[in-house]
């Protein structure tokens, strides 16, 4: 008897025909391919129909920008520290007079 | 501009000499990691609750680090562990579980049926090539200081506020603060394949948002 195949992260090819790729299944994976998450197979696909579909093409722009537009969005928090940290910093001092080997034990 | 760490001279939270200096009283060693960590800390704070208590919860959390210095074990890295720490006071807080998150919660079931482009705008099967009926419209007609405008951006920061916390804390340490994904899924207890869609959902559901206001102002 053969055991149940285990889960993987991905199946090897997502994409079973190439030739019949649609659009609306090319937009599901730019994540994927931005993150170099796809196979060989999978990868050339997409870089195939990206040749041939503007459509796609400006998507997968419009998610790269929409990646740097997030980035620039969020690039405001205030840096000043914590409030308790002159009282937290005494405490990590106050380590110093404990035996030495403290940091080792684990 | 994105600020790219300097190899040759490691972040606080990267350098191993970091943990040992501050389990051996060095002060300096600490404050270098919190100033270093709390801004991020903040920022992901801050998708769950109001700023004050944010506030409240970055400060809990690195009294919390202080005082587990000694029983932190290693298995994940230093930036993980405080994450974590924090992420498990911020969602107690904000009335949300801590544990692992179910597969429901993570956008798929009721994201299942939102696709990342409104179905119709494709057309009918056609063998090759394009089959979008409504193609998006390119944005880089507009010049780039127009795209990073604050009116831009504070549509995008209003699309990352209304994304289910899911989607929304991956795509804080993803997209904000540039995290690399195996570091967003340590700190998050999710897989790899949950890390990506969660991401990818929250990207689409961005860059709707940001097409929308281009489309009208055009």
């Amino acid at each position: 008897m053969t055991p149940p195949p285990e889960p993987t992260d991905l199946p090897n090819d997502l994409i079973d025909n190439p030739l019949a790729l649609r659009c609306v299944e090319v937009v599901e994976l730019v994540t994927h391919y931005l993150d170099d998450a796809l196979d060989a197979h999978d990868r050339e696909a997409i870089q195939r129909h990206l040749d041939g579909c503007n459509g796609c093409t400006i998507f997968f722009a419009q998610i790269r920008v929409t990646m740097e537009l997030t980035a620039a969005a969020g690039r405001h928090e205030p840096a000043e520290p914590p409030g308790n940290l002159a009282q937290l910093s005494m405490l990590v001092a106050q380590r110093k007079a404990m035996p030495s080997n403290r940091s080792e034990r684990r | 501009m994105v600020v790219t760490p300097n190899i040759d001279d490691p972040l606080p939270s990267s350098d191993p000499t970091t943990l040992d200096a501050i389990r051996g009283g060095d002060s300096a060693a600490f404050e270098a990691l919190v100033t270093e960590l709390t801004p991020g800390l903040r920022g992901l704070a801050r998708t769950y609750v109001a700023n004050a208590l944010a506030e409240e919860v970055v400060q809990e959390t690195w009294a919390a680090v202080v005082k587990s210095l000694d029983s932190f074990e290693g298995r994940s890295s230093l930036k993980t562990w405080i994450y974590r720490i924090m992420l498990n006071k911020v969602r107690t807080l904000a009335g949300r579980e801590s544990k692992i998150v179910p597969f429901a919660a993570l956008g798929l079931a009721e994201d299942g049926a939102m696709p990342s482009v409104e179905p119709e705008r494709f057309g009918d099967r056609i063998l090759q090539g394009s089959d979008w009926v409504l193609p998006p419209t390119p944005w880089t007609d507009t010049p780039s200081e127009e795209i990073e405008s604050n009116e831009v951006l504070s549509i995008v920061r209003d699309a990352i506020d209304e994304l289910p916390s899911s989607q929304r804390e991956v795509v804080q340490l993803r997209d904000v603060q540039q995290w690399p994904a195996a570091d967003v899924c340590e700190a998050l207890g999710i897989t790899a394949v949950n890390q990506r869609v969660l991401l990818h959902r929250a990207r689409a559901s961005v860059r709707s948002k940001v097409e929308e206001y281009y489309d009208t102002a055009a």
